[in-house]
């Protein structure tokens, strides 16, 4: 013992402080007695110390007082222990401890199987105190099962001797910890990092009692101290229960993936390649470009856009670091941030592009046109072609839908003097492992435009073929002329923003400035006016029409009509005659990101771009994918994501998630549930066994909440964990309204971590107040949610449950959400009205804290009527 | 020195005590075991002190609770005999009746479940509670032992509309799930060990060996949840309540 008192003592002082002889200081009962007094009380003053010490006179005080010097102190009024102080004190526990007969080397073996908990009260610099008494909590805590010891900080996120924690857990052979402090949302990493190498992260829970309970219960201090406590018991409990879970670490790959090869791919694989990255740039259509390589001009840059793209280009193919497939789609992915493997299908072209020399002796051959795409259908081409002079690669392509009809003739590929022509050439599978994914796959266009009249030959056109016009390789030659007869028009019509409302941007006003510059320099005579209708203005936070010009009218009614063969745009009653009408569409997200999504593991905000806050990691959206974003806005955001990734790729390592599922291959029937409910499809049997593909899984626990044995489990927030946690709040009895003593309905809700938890924190962080009989579990997903925690739920006294989870697109599972409802809507079917009216389930975004306090205050006022009336 | 048996029955059809009576090794049993207290057989009509405590039937009254206590007061084990002493049993399809697991009253120390509980299990446990060694149960699905999973097709059909196949014929060929023919089967939320009697006879699972985990209504509902179920079984309790009912569900009535 004498040894250990030792080691930990001179482990603080070194050899030099070491020397204090404090076997000499503890020997009298007396010291050891003040030493209590003051580590219980804090600071004491003199007579209060001759009073505890039941002491007469103050002589026998002053000596022990003196003896005692290294480890107290003194302020103006009363005496404290300092750091050596509380070290002895500690020290001296211990001993009571191995003197009592606790075993301490054995403890310390025994670590895995015993529970020794260390609870960590952060006082969040006051905003704790301010609502709750902080000694009450202390107290209540002290007292739960297995706790050992109980630690107050005032900010533990800004605490700089880790050192100090680390000596408290090893001293008091602490394995656990529950932090009870801010969300686990914003500080768990930081958390981790403190207790990195001394506890593991899954052994480390936290206590949500800042957002969840003193930002949101101020008005009720004492039921926000019961909650707190309660808060912290059931942490206390799930941490109890967890099992040790094994960590890995993925081996980064310095590659990434890009989606898309429009002008944000093209850039943000330039930026990468050029940092040392390999990037594999893959494209679905036969030829590098996107859509700006059809734009005649990039606003205000001069140079026509398809000169600076065949530069970057150019740049492109020269980079060593760079691989190029075209006519690409991704098929499957599985792996995790780090280390991810892409199965592409490269598509077959009918053209081998290494021998194809771009002489186009085969489309002079064809004999079969059909429209061009690439001049969005103004003009036909041949079913082998070349998209357009500047594509990349330079080679004829023959569309996939074409080829029966080409097998029939194969004149072309007897003709091709470089025999690079096959008609029967074969989908290439092709395997890629990268460290990150991009999506760069742009939008599509607005084009449901039946009410508009579209007609190009009767020159109503959209915005993109005016581009083409424009254009001094497109149809026209770069003449802006009417399509209908081919003369240069008198009076052009620009109508801004066709389209549904929720995709407006600014992107169509520079648009229509980019249109106007272009008329004024070809046709300067001709008269233009822009039609703006004002009902889309209210839903646009900013414009660029300037509504002084004559030019431009912001209208409340609009309507083309042609009359004796004249176009006319009528605006509020008035007559516009023109010869040309544009009509300026809007870009809608891009249709195949609902299928990618399920591939690439990204969410959608509400209107359908891809979220800027996908939440999982290793995915990013670069351009117009994240919304209608203008060249310069598409160029900055390939550039931010360059950087976020060459930070993300300059470690060697990561540390795989923990979270994910474990099998008993004994409580297995192989009845096939889970693999039908992955929505990864990382779970298969093979040869009489359920194997999961830990690459592919993510650890929804869809799987676990489905599985009817439990066979397969979630190695955090397990079942038991979950349905322990429900146990432990359900023993929270909320404070009866003394005017009507009625009782006051309790509510469970399970709040999925990406929305539904982190919408409650947000609801903390702006501090709108909601009922403190509202509890929240976190779960991984809503599609995690069992109906056992349900059932369980109301079993033990839960007036209310709900389940709160992301929005349907943009669920971070793919599918939980869906998964849930139609629990939900069966449990309603057979539970009857009970259900109806106390089960329910909301969708939140992350940001909505307020819609957060809405819905579950407004649950709660219904329940109390429910009661009301039950009663 | 023999140990002592007792066996009791609370709301119940007898069939568990039938199944023991006829049981193979029921001569056996009897040659083996002290019988305290078993009104089948013997004369006693006090309850008495013993070993191993069978107790067959649910608890739907409340004077029936007084003699669990005193059951469990005078034994050293007690074992819920049959799918009613473990779940509630078939009486939870009443909405008069209450029908408790006994288990909701006193502790217990094991389950015997099935309706009535398959003789080779039944035997066994038997066997293993005179040996004064724990029981062991199955702790996997019924799919685990099903004659009719064949290739693991894992593909059920989503739509599912009958309770039963058509016609019942045990010498029927059927090769393959009722699920994937639409016919309900319970067999994925049902504990394996009844050797699938049922389904060898042509009938899918009605899930009377009760859950493995917690809850069989929970179960059925998670698993259902995944297929689409008529609008008219989505409403039938049998499917959700023929051997056990939620106490929350039990508390509504």
């Amino acid at each position: 013992m004498f040894s250990i008192i030792c080691k930990i003592y001179l482990k603080e002082h070194g050899e030099e402080g070491g020397l204090l002889d404090i076997y000499g200081i503890l020997a009298h009962p007396l010291r050891q007695k003040i030493l209590e007094i003051l580590d219980k009380e804090g600071y004491v003053s003199y007579s209060d110390l001759m009073d505890k010490l039941g002491l007469e006179t103050t002589g026998q005080l002053n000596f022990h007082l003196k003896k005692l010097e290294n480890l107290i102190s003194k302020d103006k009024k009363s005496y404290y222990l300092t750091e050596d102080g509380k070290r002895i004190i500690q020290i001296m526990e211990l001993n009571r401890r191995v003197l009592a007969g606790e075993d301490l080397e054995s403890l310390e073996m025994r670590k895995s199987e015993i529970n020794r908990v260390g609870v960590i009260i952060c006082d969040c610099n006051t905003e704790i105190s301010s609502v709750i008494e902080i000694a009450a909590l202390n107290n209540y805590v002290k007292k739960i099962p297995s706790v050992v010891s109980v630690k107050i900080f005032d900010t533990l996120c800004q605490e700089k001797n880790l050192k100090k924690i680390a000596d408290w857990c090893k001293d008091n052979f602490l394995n656990k910890i529950v932090i009870a402090a801010c969300s686990p949302k914003s500080h768990r990493v930081i958390f981790e990092r403190i207790f990195e190498g001394v506890i593991d992260h899954p052994n480390i829970e936290i206590a949500n009692i800042r957002e969840q309970c003193c930002w949101v219960h101020h008005a009720y201090p004492r039921d926000a101290l019961k909650k707190a406590q309660i808060l912290i018991e059931a942490a206390v409990e799930r941490v109890k229960m967890q099992k040790a879970v094994q960590v890995k670490r993925v081996e980064v790959r310095k590659s990434v993936a890009i989606l898309g090869g429009g002008i944000a791919g093209m850039t943000l694989a330039l930026n990468l390649a050029r940092a040392g990255i390999k990037v594999y740039l893959i494209e679905k259509s036969p030829t590098l470009g996107g859509k700006v390589a059809r734009w005649s001009k990039i606003y205000r840059m001069g140079d026509c856009s398809i000169c600076f793209l065949s530069e970057l280009i150019g740049e492109l193919v020269k980079e060593e670091n760079i691989t190029i497939y075209t006519n690409t789609e991704i098929e499957n992915v599985s792996g995790e941030v780090g280390n991810f493997t892409l199965n592409l299908i490269k598509k077959p072209r009918f053209v081998d592009v290494t021998k194809c020399t771009g002489c186009k002796q085969c489309t002079y051959l064809c004999q079969i046109e059909k429209s061009n795409q690439y001049e969005f259908n103004l003009t036909n081409r041949k079913l082998i072609y070349i998209p357009f002079t500047q594509a990349y690669p330079y080679a004829a392509v023959i569309d996939e839908e074409d080829i029966d009809t080409c097998r029939q003739c194969r004149i072309c590929e007897r003709a091709c003097s470089n025999a690079a022509i096959n008609l029967d050439q074969k989908p290439e599978k092709i395997q890629i492992k990268v460290g990150a994914k991009v999506l760069a796959v742009g939008t599509n266009l607005f084009s449901e435009l039946k009410r508009y009249n579209y007609n190009p030959q009767k020159d109503i056109i959209i915005s993109p073929e005016f581009e083409r016009m424009l254009s001094a390789d497109g149809p026209t030659e770069g003449n802006i002329v009417k399509l209908s007869n081919g003369e240069p028009p008198i009076s052009i019509g620009i109508i801004q923003d066709v389209g549904a409302s929720q995709y407006l941007s600014k992107f169509g006003d520079f648009v229509a400035l980019k249109y106007l510059d272009a008329i004024n320099e070809k046709l300067p005579f001709c008269k233009v006016d822009i039609f703006y209708p004002l009902s889309k203005l209210k839903e646009k936070d900013e414009f660029l029409l300037n509504p002084m010009d004559k030019r431009v009218h912001y209208v409340k009614e609009l309507e083309i009509k042609e009359i004796n063969g004249q176009k006319f745009v009528i605006a509020d009653g008035k007559k516009y005659p023109t010869d040309l009408i544009i009509l300026n569409i809007n870009v809608v997200p891009n249709k195949d990101l609902k299928e990618l999504r399920k591939v690439l593991d990204f969410t959608l905000n509400d209107i359908g771009f891809m979220s800027e806050e996908t939440l999982a990691s290793g995915v990013y959206g670069a351009g117009s994918v994240l919304g209608a974003l203008d060249y310069s806005s598409t160029v900055a955001s390939a550039n931010n994501v360059a950087l976020q990734i060459i930070s993300l790729l300059s470690h060697e390592y990561l540390r795989a998630e923990s979270s994910g599922i474990e099998i008993t291959h004994e409580k297995c029937g192989l009845c096939g549930l889970c693999a039908m409910a992955c929505p990864y499809n990382a779970i298969v049997i093979e040869s009489d066994k359920v194997i999961v593909d830990k690459f592919k899984c993510k650890g929804c626990g869809t799987c676990a909440s489905i599985c009817p044995t439990k066979a397969i489990e979630m190695n955090i927030d397990s079942t038991e964990q979950i349905l322990k946690t429900i146990e432990t709040l359900s023993k929270f009895k909320p404070m009866r309204d003394p005017a009507t003593n009625a009782p006051s309905p309790k509510i469970i809700a399970f709040c999925c971590q990406s929305c539904g938890y982190a919408a409650a924190d947000e609801c903390g962080l702006k501090k709108i107040p909601y009922n403190p009989n509202i509890f929240i579990v976190q779960v991984p997903c809503t599609g995690r949610v069992d109906t056992l925690f349900i059932l369980r739920a109301f079993e033990l006294g839960f007036d209310g449950v709900m389940v709160i989870g992301c929005k349907r697109e943009s669920c971070r599972y793919l599918d939980g959400v869906e998964k849930v409802k139609r629990k939900i809507s069966l449990i309603r079917d057979i539970f009857g009205s009970f259900a109806r009216n106390r089960l329910k389930r909301a969708s939140l975004s992350a940001v909505e804290g307020n819609k957060f306090a809405e819905i579950v205050n407004d649950f709660y006022v219904e329940l109390e009527e429910e009661i009301k009336n039950e009663a | 020195m023999k140990p002592k048996f007792l066996i009791a029955t609370l709301s119940s059809c007898s069939g568990c005590i039938g199944t023991i009576l006829a049981l193979d090794i029921f001569e056996e049993f009897l040659e083996r075991v002290e019988l305290v207290y078993f009104p089948f057989l013997i004369d006693e009509t006090e309850i008495q002190d013993t070993d191993i405590a069978l107790i067959e039937g649910c608890v739907s009254e409340g004077k029936q609770v007084d003699v669990l206590k005193e059951i469990r007061s005078k034994s050293k084990k007690v074992i819920a005999l049959g799918t009613c002493a473990s779940f509630g049993g078939i009486l939870s399809l009443s909405t008069e009746k209450d029908a408790s697991p006994i288990a909701d009253y006193i502790e217990i120390d094991g389950i015997i479940p099935g309706c009535p509980p398959p003789p080779k299990l039944l035997g066994n446990c038997l066997i293993k509670l005179l040996e004064n060694k724990d029981l062991e149960l199955p702790e996997n699905n019924l799919c685990a032992n099903c004659p009719l999973r064949g290739e693991l097709e894992l593909k059920f059909r989503d739509q599912i509309n009958d309770l039963f196949p058509e016609e019942i014929n045990q010498n029927d060929e059927r090769t393959h799930c009722f699920l994937r023919d639409g016919i309900l089967c319970l067999g994925p939320v049902t504990r394996n060990g009844c050797e699938c009697r049922c389904i060898e006879f042509g009938m899918p699972c009605e899930g009377c060996m009760g859950p493995v985990g917690e809850d069989f209504t929970s179960n059925t509902i998670n698993f259902l949840s995944m297929l689409r179920l008529s609008k008219e079984l989505r409403k039938y309790e049998g499917i959700f309540f023929r051997f056990a009912k939620p106490k929350i569900r039990r508390r509504l009535e």
